[in-house]
């Protein structure tokens, strides 16, 4: 279990803290802090991270954010702000560290669906899998061999999963992202 | 989890003494578990008991607690899911039964504890996907959602609102997921 700290806050206090090494998100009025990522996460984040802008950026479909960028999933009351997204991503993609709780995971891809959007991929390195997302009722998952697809978020994206996960030397590390 | 790990055979695994923690065999490695949380055991309680009704109503096999299954001979594998079903066609011999089930299971439920990491219980949902395991339940108290897998490419994930169906595995079973976790005494 990753060891986190909790505070409870508005998402306006959400917004003011200062930025610091750790990736840290309002869940449900709680601040959850998560350490930084290991490098063969880090390394892993990075290729899909590469991989998804170099299609956006050559069909013009949109832009990528990566890790640290804020998406405000749940708002209540609305609150103005700038800072962060204040929108549903249409195309989360976390990383499975070997701290995560399957609790955590289930949680982030739970609200990113109920959020809007589109297409989850949780992609987990120690068994070099991908679950893929579309809706609650529409959940694959891809092995290498199988290829990664777009559908019609990032329509004629295609990548084999063998691909993301590179030679096979075992992986680990901590927290990240990649968002469209 | 913390688990501690021991290298063996499936032989070796089957001869080990009887205690207090859930022990499987994965990929030749003794992994461990502590007794269940009181969330945990309930629910595999409350599942067992709503399988079991259903089950032997319709006389379509028998159900399992935390009974161990050879998934795989190499690398030696078993799992010893929390609640299992196996259909009557495929339920073994009498003189079978002092072992291991040397199957699939048609049925396997796991509860997720607070402390479950998402790589174990991947590992497990594939694990029972790659032995031919036409049906699994991961159970998610916290979240009160229950992801079924039927094969790789139907996998779902049910919330209260929505019924847990048998497929062709239990044909005719449907129990609402509220149902599932509805506690019937409060506190």
């Amino acid at each position: 279990m990753s060891t986190r700290i909790e505070t409870l806050m508005t998402l306006d206090e959400f917004e003011r803290l200062p930025d610091d090494e750790s990736r840290t998100e309002l869940v449900r009025g709680r601040l959850v802090r998560e350490p930084p990522t290991g490098m063969d996460h880090g390394r892993l984040a990075s290729r899909v991270d590469r991989r998804i802008a170099t299609f956006v950026e050559e069909h013009g479909l949109g832009e990528v954010f990566i890790a640290e960028t804020g998406f405000v999933l749940f708002e209540d009351p609305p609150e103005e702000s700038t800072r962060f997204g204040r929108m549903a991503p249409d195309l989360a993609v976390e990383v499975v560290s070997p701290s995560n709780t399957a609790v955590e995971i289930l949680d982030k891809t739970a609200d990113y669906l109920e959020a809007g959007t589109r297409l989850v991929w949780v992609v987990e390195p120690t068994r070099r899998c991908v679950t893929v997302y579309r809706s609650r009722n529409e959940i694959r998952l891809l092995r290498e061999g199988d290829e990664l697809e777009g559908y019609d978020v990032l329509p004629g994206f295609s990548l084999p999963v063998a691909e993301i996960f590179g030679p096979s030397t075992g992986a680990g590390g901590t927290s990240s992202e990649v968002s469209k | 989890m913390t688990g501690v790990e021991t290298l063996m055979t499936v032989d070796e695994f089957e001869r080990l003494p009887d205690d207090e923690w859930r022990t499987e065999l994965v990929r030749g490695r003794v992994v461990r578990e502590p007794p269940a949380t009181l969330d945990q055991g309930w629910l595999a309680s409350r599942v067992s008991f709503v399988l079991t009704d259903f089950v032997n109503r319709h006389g379509l096999g028998e159900t399992f607690l935390a009974t161990g299954f050879v998934l795989f001979e190499e690398p030696p594998t078993v799992r010893a899911p929390h609640v299992a079903f196996v259909s009557r066609s495929r339920l073994p011999s009498r003189e079978e039964s002092v072992h291991f089930g040397r199957m699939a299971p048609d049925l396997a439920v796991e509860i997720v504890s607070p402390s479950s990491t998402a790589t174990e219980i991947l590992d497990r949902a594939v694990d029972y996907i790659d032995s031919g395991t036409p049906l699994v339940w991961v159970v998610e108290p916290s979240r009160r959602s229950v992801t079924v897998y039927h094969s790789r490419n139907e996998i779902r994930l049910l919330q209260e609102g929505d019924a847990l169906d048998g497929y062709d595995v239990l044909p005719g079973f449907s129990v609402p997921v509220a149902e599932l976790f509805a506690r019937s005494t409060t506190g």
